[in-house]
C-alpha cells in the first residue's frame, strides 16, 4: 500500500515539472508569437468570410486555399468569364490570399481576373498590396502592380512607385529595370503592356491552360492595335496640320515623320518567335491551332531566321523563361503604315472624315472593320427606307423623304451611294453586291 | 510463513452517479455497495484452500483485492509478508480469473510468450516453459499454432491455466477454475491442483461446486454477502458422526415393509426391491432382523455423514437473515 | 522496459487488426493519389498543390488513427478483462500505460512512414513525368531545332511512365530513410514534427481512455485536438479583449475573467501549432530566400516542448490509472 502511494507522488512530482517545463516553454513561445502580428484578427469571426475561413480550417489553412483556388480557376473558366460579377470573385481570392499568405499565382492570378477581365483595377491593386507586403522578396507582385498603374489606370506616378519596389525585390532579373524605364518612355505604357500580355501566354502555354492563352492572346492584339493606332493618330494630326486637308488613304500617312524608324510590337513576328521556339523545344505548338485564325501569317523570312545564340528555347525549357527574348524579338522598327495585329490592314473610314465630330480612332480603321461598318450603315439606312415604304406605299421619291434632310453621309470606302426610287434599292458603288 | 493474510477487509463500491441501466439512464445517489465486510482470513504455506459462497458472496472481490484488481475500501492484506503490490511477490504468483478472456488474435504460443515476457523470463526459458505447459494443461497438439479465437471453453480455461503456472508460482490463486469445464476437465484440474499441493505450492481458489472442493480442499473458508462464515480444516467443519442409514433390500414381506415404512425418513419402492433412508440405528438393527428373519437379501447398507454442500447449505441459510443496504 | 516494449508490441498486433485502421490508410492514400491527379488542374504550383494535400493528409490521418484505433485500446482490456491478468503480473500500471502509448504510438508512425512512402512517390512521379521530360525521354535532338522519336514513342511513352513509376516508388522507400530530392528537401524533418505533435495527441487519447468509455474519450480527444491548434489564436482573443478595454489594467468584471481565463487556457492547452512546419515546407522559412529548394530548419524548442508534454500527460495518465478500480 505504501509503495503504491510513493509511486503516486513521485508520479505526481514529475507530472508537476514535466508540465511546468512545457508551461515555461509555451510562455516563451507565446511571446515570441505575440511579437509577429496576425495577418489579419482571426478571432473576428463576424468578419469577412477568409478570417472565419482561417479559424474554421484549424491548421489545414493551406489545403482549403488549395481546393478555393481549384475552384476559383474553374469559374474562371466557366461562369466567371462571362458573369463580370467582380465581388464574388474578390471575396474568393481575398479568402484564398487569407488562408494561404504566401501563394503568390493567387495575387497575380486574382489581380487578372478582377482587374483585367473584371474592370476593377482598384480592387485588384488592393489584392496586388496585400500580396506585396507578405512575399517581401518576390518582384512579380509589384511588377503586375506596376502594369495596372500605368497601362490600365494610366497613373504613371503609382507606376512609378510599383516598378521601383519591384526592381529592387530580391529574384528580380535584370530586364526588369529596363522594362521599368519604359514608364519614362511615350508610349511606354505599350511596351508594358504588351510584355505583360506575353508573360500571361506564356504562363498559359505553360499551364496547357486553353481559356489563358486565348484571352491573353486577344490582350496583346488589343496592346499592339492601340499602339499602332497610337502612332497612326499622331500620323494623321501631323499630315491634317502640314497639309490642312484630310488623307483620303492610309497610305497618305506612310511619308508622315511620326511613322518614320518607330519601334512597335508586330503580331507576325511574334507569333514567328513563338513557332520557331515551339520547334526549339519539341512542343506540338506555339499557338494552338484554335487559336490561329485571326492572327497574321508570319512571314517565310522571320520563320527563318535562326534563334539567336544565347536563347534559351531547349526542350524541357519552360515557356516563361523566354519572356524576355520573344518580347526583344516581337518587336520591331519600322517605317511606314504598321502591320495590323488581326491579319488584315489599317484603312481610313472615309465616312468619320466628312464628319465633324468623327473620332480619330474611329476614323484609323482596320480592313474588317471598315467592312462591318459599310454593312452595318447599309442595313440601318435600307431599314428605314422598308419603313418608309410601308407608309407611304411606294418606294420613296428621293432620300430626303426618308431622313427629312439631304443624305450627305460618305460611304466609307470613299464612293459613292446609289438608290433607285423605283425599286426602293439601296447599294453603295464600292461595294454593289452588298 | 502465512502465505495470505487478510485483516478486516472490506469492500464498498460506490456506484458512478450516473449510469445507463438497460438503456436506460439511472440516478445512483450515493448508493453503494457492500462487497465485502471485514474479512479475515489465513492461508498456510502448501494448503489447497478452498474460498466458497454462493453466487455474489464477494469470493471475487476478495480475489480482485489480492491481486491488485481493485483497492480496498479499509483493512490490510499481506500476501508473503508483504503488502499488496509488491512486484517481487507478485512474480512469484500466478492468477487465473474467472470466465477467463485474452487476446483472441493471438495463437497459443504467442499468448503464453507474451505473458511469460511480463514476467520478464528469458526467451530459451520461456519456450521450454511454454511446451511443458501445453502437456500439463492437457491441450491437444494444434493449440500452440491456433488462434485463441478458434479456442473452446474448456481450451480457454484450460490455457489460462497454463499462463498463471508460467512462472512456476509459489501460490496460485484460481477463481473458478472449474466453471464451464465438463465433468473429465474437472477432474483434469483436480489432478493439476493436488499436483501443485505435491509441489509444496499453496492453491488458493474459489468454488461454488463444493464436491470438488471436497474432494481436494485442506481447508476452506465458507463467505456470504462479504462476511466471513465459517472456517477451517474440512474434517473440523463437518460433523464426524452417522447422519443417516441407506438401505437398500429386496424380497421383503409386505407386513415388514408397511413396518418400516412408518420410521423411515424416504422410502421408495420398485418391485420386489426397497430403497429406505433410516435415521436410528435401532431402525437399521429392526429391518436387518427383519432381513434375515424373512430369508430376503440385503443388497446394500451405506452409513451416510454430513457432506460440505449440506453443511453450507445450512451455514448459508443461517446468515442470510435480511441485511439492509448501507446508505448515507 | 523489456515489460514496456512487450506490452507495445502487443498492442500494436491489436491495432493493426482494426478495420478502421485500413480504412484511413487507404483513405488517405487515395487523397494523396487524387492530388497527383488534380495537381493537373491548377494552372500554377502544382507541386504545392500535393504537397499541402499529403502533408495535410499525413497529419489529419495520423491524427485519425489515434482517436478511433487509441481510445479503444485500453478500454478493450477493460472490457474483455484482459487487465486482469495483466495487473497480476509483476508489472506496474504504469508500465501498461507507457506500454499502451507506445504500441499506439508505433502503429500510428507505420502507417505515417507509408503514407509518406506513397506521397514522395506522388511527388517523384509527378515530377519525373511533366510533359517536357517525358518529350525529353522519348525524342532525340539529331541538329538543332530538329528532333525524332526513339523507338515507337507511344511504346516509349508508356515505358517511361513505367519505368518512372518504379522509381518514384523506390526512390519514396529512400526517401523515407534520408535520401531527398529538391523537390523533397527536409519533408521529412516536417513529417517528424507532425509525427511529434501526434505523440501529444496520443497521450491525451491515452489519458481519457484511462477514466472514460471509448465515445467520451474520442470526443475529449478531438476537442483537445481542435483547441490546440487554436492555441495561438487565444493569445489574440487574449490580446484583443486587453486592446479594447485600452489595456490590461483597465479590464473589468466579466473581461477580466475571461482575461485570466485565456491566458491560463493558452499556457496549458498544447500547441499544436508549433509542430505545424507545413508553411516552411511548401515556402521556406520567413528569413531566408532559397528559390525551389525549401530548407525547414529544425526547431528544438518545438521538439523540447512536444517530448516534455508528452511525459507530462503520461505522468498524468499513470497518477488516474494507478488509482482505478477494474470491475
Amino acid at each position: 500500500m505504501r509503495r503504491s502511494i510513493l509511486q503516486t507522488i513521485v508520479l505526481f512530482v514529475l507530472f508537476v515539472s514535466f508540465f511546468a517545463t512545457a508551461v515555461v516553454i509555451q510562455h516563451k513561445n507565446l511571446e515570441k508569437v505575440k511579437l509577429n502580428p496576425p495577418f489579419v484578427e482571426t478571432w473576428m469571426l463576424s468578419g469577412r468570410s477568409g478570417e472565419l475561413l482561417k479559424v474554421l480550417a484549424l491548421r489545414y489553412d493551406l489545403v482549403a486555399a488549395d481546393f478555393l483556388w481549384l475552384r476559383a480557376i474553374q469559374s474562371f473558366g466557366g461562369r466567371g468569364m462571362t458573369n463580370r460579377d467582380w465581388k464574388p470573385v474578390y471575396n474568393m481570392f481575398d479568402t484564398i490570399t487569407e488562408l494561404d499568405p504566401y501563394f503568390e499565382t493567387a495575387y497575380t492570378f486574382g489581380n487578372m481576373v478582377i482587374g483585367d477581365e473584371g474592370g476593377r483595377q482598384r480592387e485588384g491593386l488592393g489584392l496586388l498590396n496585400k500580396g506585396m507586403f507578405r512575399l517581401v522578396r518576390q518582384y512579380r507582385i509589384p511588377f503586375e502592380g506596376m502594369y495596372v498603374a500605368h497601362w490600365q489606370m494610366g497613373d504613371t506616378n503609382l507606376a512609378r512607385w510599383y516598378g521601383r519596389v519591384a526592381m529592387k525585390r530580391q529574384d528580380a532579373p535584370n530586364w526588369v529595370p529596363r522594362v521599368v524605364a519604359y514608364i519614362e518612355v511615350k508610349s511606354g505604357a505599350y511596351y508594358i503592356g504588351f510584355d505583360r500580355f506575353v508573360a500571361n501566354y506564356l504562363q498559359g502555354l505553360d499551364a496547357n491552360d486553353l481559356p489563358m492563352q486565348q484571352i491573353a492572346l486577344g490582350k496583346i492584339q488589343e496592346a499592339i492595335d492601340r499602339w499602332n493606332e497610337d502612332y497612326l493618330i499622331r500620323a494623321f494630326d501631323e499630315y491634317t496640320s502640314k497639309t490642312g486637308s484630310l488623307p483620303r488613304q492610309i497610305e497618305d500617312l506612310t511619308s508622315m515623320p511620326v511613322l518614320q524608324e518607330y519601334e512597335v510590337a508586330r503580331m507576325s513576328k511574334f507569333v514567328a518567335a513563338l513557332e520557331k521556339r515551339a520547334r526549339a523545344m519539341n512542343r506540338e505548338y506555339g499557338i494552338h491551332p484554335d487559336l490561329r485564325k485571326g492572327l497574321p501569317e508570319p512571314s517565310a523570312e522571320d520563320l527563318k531566321m535562326p534563334l539567336p545564340a544565347d536563347s534559351l528555347a531547349k526542350p524541357g525549357a519552360k515557356w516563361e523563361d523566354l519572356r524576355n527574348e520573344i518580347f526583344r524579338e516581337s518587336l520591331v522598327k519600322q517605317s511606314g503604315i504598321p502591320e495590323d495585329p488581326y491579319g488584315t490592314r489599317y484603312v481610313i473610314n472615309q465616312t468619320f472624315l466628312g464628319y465633324p465630330f468623327g473620332k480619330k480612332e474611329d476614323i484609323i480603321a482596320r480592313e474588317s472593320e471598315r467592312n462591318e461598318f459599310l454593312k452595318n450603315l447599309l442595313a440601318g439606312i435600307r431599314t428605314s427606307i422598308q419603313e418608309r415604304t410601308q407608309m407611304l406605299g411606294k418606294p420613296p421619291e428621293s432620300l430626303r423623304e426618308v431622313f427629312y434632310t439631304d443624305f450627305n453621309t460618305t460611304e466609307p470606302y470613299g464612293g459613292a451611294w446609289q438608290y433607285d426610287p423605283r425599286s426602293g434599292n439601296f447599294r453603295s458603288t464600292s461595294h454593289p453586291d452588298l | 510463513m502465512k502465505i495470505i493474510e487478510t485483516r478486516k477487509l472490506s469492500k464498498v463500491y460506490t456506484h458512478d452517479f450516473i449510469d445507463v441501466e438497460h438503456g436506460r439512464l439511472k440516478f445512483n445517489f450515493f448508493r453503494r455497495t457492500v462487497a465485502l465486510d471485514g474479512l479475515d482470513l489465513e492461508v498456510g504455506e502448501g494448503e489447497i484452500f478452498g474460498l466458497l459462497g454462493p453466487n455474489g458472496a464477494g469470493k471475487s472481490t476478495t480475489i480482485k483485492i489480492l491481486m491488485g484488481i481493485i483497492f480496498p475500501t479499509s483493512g490490510t492484506a499481506r500476501i508473503m509478508e508483504r503488502p499488496l503490490g509488491d512486484k517481487e511477490v507478485k512474480a512469484k504468483i500466478g492468477f487465473l480469473p474467472e470466465n477467463p478472456a485474452f487476446y483472441d488474435y493471438l495463437k497459443g504460443e504467442e499468448f503464453l510468450d507474451y505473458y511469460g515476457q511480463l514476467y520478464g523470463m528469458p526467451k530459451a526459458q520461456r519456450r521450454k516453459r511454454i511446451e511443458e505447459l501445453f502437456d500439463l494443461v492437457g491441450l491437444p497438439d494444434h493449440a500452440p499454432n491456433l488462434p485463441l479465437k478458434g479456442y473452446s471453453k474448456g481450451m480457454i480455461q484450460r490455457i489460462g491455466l497454463a499462463q498463471a503456472l508460467l512462472n512456476d508460482p509459489q501460490l496460485v490463486v484460481l477463481d473458478e477454475p472449474q466453471s464451464g469445464l465438463d465433468p473429465l476437465g474437472r477432474k483434469e484440474i483436480r489432478d493439476i491442483i493436488l499436483r501443485l499441493k505435491d509441489q509444496g505450492k499453496t492453491v488458493f481458489f474459489s468454488s461454488h461446486i463444493l464436491s470438488d472442493a471436497e474432494l481436494i480442499c485442506d481447508r476452506v473458508a465458507i463467505v456470504n454477502r462479504g462476511r466471513l462464515v465459517a472456517i477451517g480444516e474440512l474434517s473440523q467443519l463437518l460433523s464426524p458422526k452417522v447422519k443417516e442409514y441407506e438401505l437398500v433390500a429386496s424380497g421383503l414381506s409386505r407386513e415388514s415393509l408397511d413396518a418400516l415404512e412408518k420410521h423411515a425418513r424416504k422410502f421408495i419402492e420398485r418391485e420386489r426391491d426397497v430403497l429406505m433412508i433410516l435415521e436410528k440405528e435401532e431402525l437399521v438393527k429392526e429391518a436387518l432382523r427383519r432381513i434375515v428373519a424373512e430369508n430376503a437379501m440385503l443388497v446394500s447398507l451405506t452409513p451416510r455423514r454430513e457432506t460440505l454442500e449440506e453443511y453450507f447449505i445450512r451455514e448459508v441459510a443461517r446468515t442470510n437473515a435480511p441485511r439492509e443496504e448501507v446508505r448515507s | 522496459m523489456l515489460k514496456v516494449l512487450a506490452i507495445a508490441l502487443n498492442t500494436f498486433k491489436e491495432a493493426v487488426r482494426n478495420k478502421v485502421l485500413y480504412f484511413l490508410l487507404i483513405f488517405a492514400l487515395l487523397i494523396m493519389g487524387f492530388s497527383g491527379v488534380i495537381s493537373d488542374l491548377s494552372i500554377a504550383a502544382p507541386e504545392k498543390l500535393i504537397k499541402d494535400l499529403g502533408l495535410a493528409a499525413i497529419d489529419f490521418f495520423g491524427f485519425l488513427i489515434a482517436v478511433f484505433v487509441g481510445v479503444y485500446l485500453v478500454y478493450t482490456e477493460l472490457d474483455k478483462r484482459t487487465i486482469y491478468t495483466i495487473v497480476s503480473k509483476p508489472i506496474d500500471r504504469y508500465q501498461f500505460i507507457l506500454g499502451k502509448f507506445f504500441g499506439l504510438l508505433i502503429t500510428i508512425y507505420v502507417n505515417m512512414l507509408i503514407m509518406s512512402i506513397f506521397f514522395f512517390a506522388v511527388l517523384y512521379f509527378r515530377d519525373a513525368t511533366d510533359f517536357d521530360k517525358v518529350m525529353k525521354a522519348i525524342y532525340r535532338e539529331v541538329a538543332p531545332g530538329q528532333f525524332e522519336p526513339i523507338g515507337n514513342p507511344q511504346i516509349q511513352y508508356y515505358l517511361y511512365h513505367f519505368k518512372q513509376f518504379i522509381l518514384a516508388v523506390g526512390k519514396g522507400v529512400a526517401t523515407v530513410f534520408g535520401y531527398s530530392e529538391p523537390i523533397t528537401h527536409h519533408l521529412m524533418r516536417v513529417i517528424g514534427m507532425s509525427a511529434l505533435g501526434l505523440a501529444i495527441i496520443t497521450s491525451f487519447a491515452i489519458l481519457y481512455s484511462t477514466f472514460s468509455t471509448p465515445t467520451l474519450s474520442a470526443v475529449f480527444t478531438f476537442l483537445t485536438w481542435i483547441i490546440g491548434s487554436l492555441c495561438e489564436d487565444i493569445l489574440r482573443y487574449a490580446e484583443r479583449l486587453a486592446q479594447k478595454a485600452g489595456g490590461v489594467e483597465n479590464l473589468v468584471g466579466p473581461d477580466l475573467i475571461k482575461y485570466w481565463f485565456a491566458q491560463v487556457a493558452m499556457h496549458i492547452v498544447p500547441n499544436l501549432a508549433l509542430f505545424d512546419k507545413r508553411m516552411e515546407a511548401v515556402y521556406g522559412p520567413w528569413e531566408v530566400s532559397t528559390p525551389n529548394i525549401h530548407n525547414v530548419p529544425i526547431d528544438w524548442v518545438a521538439v523540447a516542448y512536444g517530448l516534455v508534454y508528452v511525459a507530462g500527460v503520461l505522468c498524468l495518465a499513470s497518477m488516474i490509472f494507478n488509482r482505478r478500480n477494474f470491475k
